[in-house]
């Protein structure tokens, strides 16, 4: 390197060694204080690896390197953008520099930065030292001018952004003096040093080495200190946010932990007296979700997304992640749990859909609604709740549905439809699991009719289960009742095996995921389909006619939360609206995988928290802002509830709110299947 | 302090239905704690907190046992469970005998705590006469308890009148579903509950002549159960609202609701 | 069966307790507690009549004693109890100083081959059970509230026995009658039905005129919050299960039934013939609420006139 002493030069490699020991420490007292220790970490990228890291690698991969999340948000994704990317190129362009300069060069005089490769990469480089400085900026503007509730600026930030800028700078000043002091005929390559040289020709005179060396100097410190304290300090979600989503990665849109499986826990017999469910404290996490918690950036997009915060509800994801991490980092005095200690309130859990919107925004990849229901397991198998949740708790037990109706009443409406029992038609192609809310209430019995109805035009071959067809448990398990839930599951998959069943068709999206993504976490397998695919296939195959012309005005398509996000279904029953409406389909703005939460969800369907407005009531605005004169669902409690907002709807009735099955049903000029 | 709970073992009223051929289906319903009961266990749990040992007691079929571990879940030291196949026919004085026998064997006891009234009996007897065979006072309807040294006080509603009484120990108080809100019992803390906790007794353990409890000689006998007819009358009243007022007003006297 | 002793509070009407009795006994005889100095209230055409007088602050124990001594000595196999509170706390002691057999809210006497047999509900009323008595004596309470008497014959005094001094009395306090849907008698309950905040003065004084508590459906509360969440009625509401369930404008929607469905009578206000409501209810009345609950106060006003 021209103008520094040898000694410098290796110096260099001191201070990295340096700055690497210290990073490692800063980095291990972090994850420390979230209570992980470094060879747990150690330990589950291994297992990670061992069990095949295609999948993590793939997601680190499209999150870490293509910001995949993080470029959802334009401001925030183009800075981002701009920092991260521009680091990366500067780190390596400096490798590169170090590994021909001490190595290939040195060793074996091999150089590969020559020719056009080293103009353009010269270019590069310049372009990355402005992007940093940009990145910055709109940091420094974000933080002091925007200034969003969930950002400050602590001093280790200011300095940790100082260093970014710093380097740059005098990256870009030493490339000025460089130029100055030995001119070469490709400068315009290095376009931005090159400016540089230009506004600072003034000062030559004063240029000598000394200069040149302290620049030198504050440039290489500004870099360690960014690399050595920072990214384990201030900006240590570079190193964390990376790690927790590989560590997160296989984890499907709204599983839950499974935190035993009792089937073999009983049939080993142990001793069930330290066996929980849940968490009372964040400190009794285990590691993997310590370290989540430990991950949160604060960035504020899961409220931004979350349907109970927009309805004013006593939640706000990201200030529950928030209190735990501190509460984890460093714990509030008090004894019981957290609730007793003040750290959350248990509105903040019981006001949670568990529509999974926050976890398909976190770049982070916490789960925060699966946390939030360890937390009502914890609440739950403490017996701390109220009369309303109790109430459904033991409805379940006693009546096979929550809604506390005779069980022996389920098959009332299906036996007057006429519809047999898989007894009655053992040979059924698909069982139809009709679920709690078509059995017992008159609105949802339209779609169930419907769904008769075209499944008959079809020629499908079906049966219901009947009287012995009970509530799956969603509810149990949203509310806390892991254990329940788990012994219902075994129960119920045992009838279902015993006749012999294995296509399983359901209208219910709540059904759908627990009969199928659920169970086969238990190890108990089924092919479950929902209405929506199996009708548009129908209608694909022509079993189904292609209906008449439609004059119902426009038409939008709510996507239930367990259908689109958690389920992946979207296309399905746009297909449908679209057999139905034609041209008059229109979308929601907010759509697919950022749908709005009707408000039923994580069993909120069934009791009430404090709330400025309804969560229905905002999802029903916007589709009549979208100008619906008929809103379509695919899920019965989604009818209950945007029904119910339509009816209560400020300025008199509101849109129609219909099941895709009773539209096509109704397109078809179909009868309803046999009015009970 | 030595607290005795009476805890039943009831079948769920909502399942219970008639066969189309009319013959009562109490079998296959599922089977719970009484809903009374269960307060009579939360407050007793609460008193465990602060140094009382607390004994539940029941008569009931051998199912009962499950019960049983649901009523340990609140909170209680042991489960005693008097049964046999005598069970089927005793009426609330043979309930309360057997009852008063478990009371006298694991006694003495300070308090005696019961729910008002049992979900599908409905008699609201046991309490009564268990309190009337031990000789000690009785009080129902309890809506607060506050036990203190060698008494007792109930805050009670009679009609709408507010009371608050005292009584000394030990005495039998039984309690309506205001006294307090009971935990839920979730699965898993059903599960944790160890068989070992419920002990399982017949007549002659408790010193009982069987003979006493053969059907014929119980002082009631249930010999018929028939089905309420609850489908409504679905009357529909249409016509000048003048007229129909007063038919309704007059149906509704008829009825013996106003 | 020779005799038996039909009880009741002065003011509450006995009728019931006299013509259930009559249906088994050659004899009844009327015993009425009153307070001292206080009314004799109406008999009906009982044999003979009783009073025994007992303070405010009677316990059960006491009146126990004094029907006890009653019975013993006037020989009586059939001891009637009216449905106070007071009667049912009292029952078991009476019975087990009797040696009599108890039976609680019977709906009917019959003299059956081998004796006395009532009938009473059982799980919750959805079934309707014979007892026979097999006890020389049995001590039954019934489930009828007051039953006009038609007549007004003189009383014999009977002497109260001491007081037991079991329970001690500490206070005693008259409620305000709040917003109490639970254990409510009657229940008017008004939906989206009424149109405006002012039109529920019109359900109010229904309400007061049946003397009934004021309920509603869900609307009422969250979206126009005309009343407290304490009035609502149904799944995130309150359960009820009062002797009159009247329901006016409400459409009856399952989360509304399921709060109400076990109401001894369900009366519905409806001017759509198909509301689900109607499946429900006992009566049915057709019609603009705006017409029929004018109407209605008129016509029990007119019966309370
Ligand atoms: C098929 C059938 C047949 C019956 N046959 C007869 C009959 O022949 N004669 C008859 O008189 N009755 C009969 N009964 C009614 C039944 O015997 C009564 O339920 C029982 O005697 C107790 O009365 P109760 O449940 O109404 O208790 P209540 O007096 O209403 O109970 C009040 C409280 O007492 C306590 N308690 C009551 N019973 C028990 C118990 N078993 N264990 C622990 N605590 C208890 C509980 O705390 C309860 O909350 C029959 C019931 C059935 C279902
Ligand atoms: C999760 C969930 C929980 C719920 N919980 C509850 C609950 O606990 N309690 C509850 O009540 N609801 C509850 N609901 C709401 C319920 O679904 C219904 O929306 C609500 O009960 C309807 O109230 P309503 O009958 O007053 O209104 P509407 O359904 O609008 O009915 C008004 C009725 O008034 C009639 N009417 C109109 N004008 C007149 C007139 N002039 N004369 C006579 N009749 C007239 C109409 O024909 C109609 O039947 C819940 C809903 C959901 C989704
Ligand atoms: S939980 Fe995720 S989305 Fe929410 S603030 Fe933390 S990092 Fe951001
Ligand atoms: S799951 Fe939905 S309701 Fe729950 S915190 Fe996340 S966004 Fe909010």
């Amino acid at each position: 390197m021209p103008g520094l002493p040898g000694a410098f030069h290796w110096l260099i490699y001191v201070a990295l060694v340096v700055c690497l020991v210290v990073a490692a420490w800063l980095f291990n007292r972090r994850v420390r204080a979230a209570g992980v220790s470094p060879a747990e970490l150690a330990h589950g990228l291994r297992e990670l690896a061992s069990k095949g890291p295609g999948e993590a690698l793939a997601v680190v991969g499209a999150e870490v390197f293509g910001q995949r999340r993080v470029r959802r948000r334009p401001y925030a994704g183009l800075m981002h953008l701009l920092i991260f990317g521009s680091y990366g190129m500067l780190t390596l362009g400096t490798v590169l520099i170090a590994v021909q300069h001490d190595f290939t060069g040195r060793f074996f005089g091999v150089t590969f930065l020559n020719g056009n490769f080293y103009l353009v990469e010269k270019a590069l480089l310049d372009t990355a030292a402005l992007g940093l400085l940009a990145g910055v900026g709109m940091a420094a503007w974000r933080r002091l001018a925007i200034r969003p509730v969930t950002l400050g600026a602590r001093p280790t930030v200011v300095v940790a952004y100082a260093a970014l800028a710093v380097m740059a700078a005098t990256g870009l000043l030493l490339e000025a003096m460089r130029e100055l002091a030995y001119p070469v005929s490709w400068s315009h390559w290095t376009y931005a040093g090159h400016l540089v040289a230009l506004a600072i020709t003034p000062l030559v005179g004063r240029l000598n080495l000394g200069a040149y060396q302290a620049t030198w100097v504050v440039h290489v410190l500004a870099a360690f200190i960014f690399m050595g304290g920072a990214l384990a300090t201030a900006l240590d979600h570079v190193v964390l946010v990376p790690l927790n989503i590989a560590l997160q990665s296989s984890r499907a849109p709204g599983e839950l932990r499974l935190p035993f499986n009792l089937a073999e826990l009983l049939e080993s017999g142990g001793d069930l007296e330290g066996v929980s469910s849940g968490f009372a404290n964040p400190s009794e996490l285990d590691w993997k979700r310590r370290f989540m918690l430990a991950s949160c950036v604060n960035c504020g997009r899961c409220e931004e997304v979350c349907p109970a915060n927009a309805a004013g509800r006593p939640l706000s994801p990201r200030k529950l992640v928030q209190a735990l991490k501190g509460d984890l980092l460093s714990p509030s005095d008090g004894a019981g749990d957290l609730f007793a200690r003040g750290v959350l309130d248990t509105d903040a859990v019981w006001s949670c859909l568990s529509c999974g919107a926050c976890a398909r925004e976190c770049p982070a990849f916490i789960d925060q609604p699966g946390t939030i229901v360890e937390m009502r397991r914890h609440l739950v198998e403490e017996g701390n709740v109220d009369e309303a949740k109790a109430l459904v708790l033991a409805q379940l037990e006693r009546n096979q549905n929550p809604l506390g109706l005779p069980s022996y009443q389920r098959f009332a409406r299906l036996a007057e439809a006429g519809v047999p029992t898989i007894e009655e038609n053992p040979g059924a192609e698909y069982l139809y699991w009709v679920g709690c809310m078509s059995s017992y209430d008159q609105r949802a019995w339209g779609v169930a009719s419907a769904v008769i109805s075209l499944l008959r035009l079809a020629g499908v071959n079906f049966a219901v289960l009947g009287e012995s067809e009970r509530c799956l448990g969603e509810c149990q398990r949203k509310l806390g009742d892991e254990a329940g839930f788990q012994m219902r599951s075994m129960e119920i998959a045992e009838t279902l095996r015993s006749h012999g069943v294995t296509k399983i068709v359901t209208h219910c999206p709540h059904c759908l995921v627990t009969l199928g993504r659920d169970y086969r976490s238990l190890d108990m397998e089924f092919q479950v389909v929902h209405h929506s695919e199996l009708v548009q296939s129908l209608l694909a195959q022509g079993r189904l006619p292609t209906p008449k012309s439609w004059e119902g005005g426009k038409l939008t398509y709510h996507d239930p939360c367990n259908l689109g996000r958690l389920s992946g279904v979207f296309d399905a029953p746009r297909g449908l609206a679209a057999s139905v409406a034609g041209e008059s389909f229109v979308e929601l703005e907010r759509s697919r995988e950022k749908s709005f939460c009707c408000g039923a969800g994580g069993s909120n369907y069934f009791y009430k928290v404090p709330a400025q407005e309804s969560v229905s009531g905002l999802r029903l605005a916007e589709a009549q802002a979208a100008g619906a004169s008929t809103v379509a669902t695919a899920c019965p409690f989604c009818l209950s509830m945007l029904e119910d907002a339509a009816r209560t709807a400020p300025g008199g009735q509101g849109p129609r709110v219909a099941d895709l099955a009773e539209l096509l049903a109704e397109a078809l000029g179909l009868e309803a299947a046999a009015a009970p | 302090m030595r607290i005795l709970v009476l805890a039943k073992h009831v079948p769920d009223t909502t399942e219970i239905r008639f066969s189309p051929t009319g013959e009562l289906m109490v079998r296959q319903a599922p089977t719970k704690v009484n809903d009374y009961d269960r307060h009579a266990l939360e407050e007793a749990s609460r008193l465990r907190e602060s140094g009382a040992e607390v004994v539940i007691a029941s008569v009931g079929p051998p199912e009962a046992a499950k019960t049983m571990k649901e009523a340990l879940a609140y909170g209680a030291d042991r489960a005693v469970l008097a049964g046999g196949a005598w069970v089927a026919d005793a009426d609330p004085e043979a309930m309360a005998e057997v009852l008063a026998a478990i009371a006298r064997r694991e006694g003495p006891f300070d308090l005696v705590l019961a729910g008002d009234v049992s979900e599908d009996g409905y008699n609201a007897l046991v309490p009564g006469l268990l309190a009337a065979k031990l000789g000690t006072p009785y009080v129902r309807g309890a809506t607060a308890l506050g036990v203190g040294g060698a008494s007792v006080k109930v805050t009670r509603l009679v009609g709408d009148v507010e009371e608050e009484v005292e009584v000394a120990l030990p005495a039998v108080i039984s309690v309506t579903r205001l006294l307090n809100s009971p935990r839920v019992i979730s699965t898993m803390a059903v599960m944790k509950v160890p068989m070992s906790k419920v002990e399982t007794v017949d007549l002659a353990e408790l010193g009982l002549d069987p003979a006493a409890f053969a059907p014929g000689a119980l002082s009631t006998r249930v010999s018929a159960v028939r089905p309420v007819q609850s489908k409504r009358g679905n009357e529909m009243l249409r016509g000048e609202p003048a007229e129909i007022a007063a038919e309704l007003a007059a149906k509704l006297r008829g009825m013996g609701v106003l | 069966m020779d005799l038996a002793v039909v009880v009741s509070e002065a003011g509450a009407d006995a009728g019931a307790g006299v013509t259930l009795a009559r249906k088994v006994a050659s004899r009844v005889e009327h015993l009425v507690i009153a307070l001292p100095g206080g009314e004799r209230g109406a008999s009906p055409a009982a044999d003979a009549r009783y009073v025994v007088e007992l303070g405010e602050d009677a316990a059960p124990e006491d009146l126990a004693a004094v029907v006890s001594a009653f019975a013993e000595s006037h020989g009586a196999q059939l001891v009637l109890l009216a449905a106070q509170p007071i009667f049912r706390e009292a029952l078991p002691l009476l019975s087990v100083s009797l040696g009599a057999a108890a039976v609680t809210d019977a709906t009917d006497l019959a003299s059956g081959a081998d004796g006395l047999v009532a009938t009473r509900m059982l799980y919750g009323g959805s079934a309707l059970a014979e007892v026979a008595i097999q006890r020389p004596r049995a001590v039954v309470s019934h489930a009828f509230g007051g039953v006009p008497a038609d007549s007004t014959a003189e009383a014999e005094p009977v002497e109260p026995t001491a007081p037991s001094g079991v329970r001690k009395v500490l206070s005693r306090r008259r409620l305000p009658s709040e917003a109490s849907l639970k254990g409510a008698r009657r229940i008017v309950s008004f939906g989206r039905g009424v149109r405006s905040k002012e039109d529920m003065a019109m359900i109010t004084s229904l309400a007061k005129a049946l003397d009934a508590e004021l309920g509603c459906s869900r609307p009422i509360v969250e979206d126009m919050r005309w009343l407290g969440s304490d009035h609502q009625v149904g799944l995130t509401g309150t359960t009820v299960a009062p002797d009159l369930y009247l329901a006016v404008g409400i459409s009856g929607q399952i989360q509304h039934l399921v709060g109400m469905r076990d109401s001894k009578v369900i009366v519905a206000v409806n001017n759509n013939p198909a509301a689900p409501i109607f499946e429900v209810a006992d009566i049915g009345v057709v019609g603009d609420l705006y017409q029929v609950v004018p109407s209605l106060l008129e016509a029990l006003g007119a019966a309370a006139g």
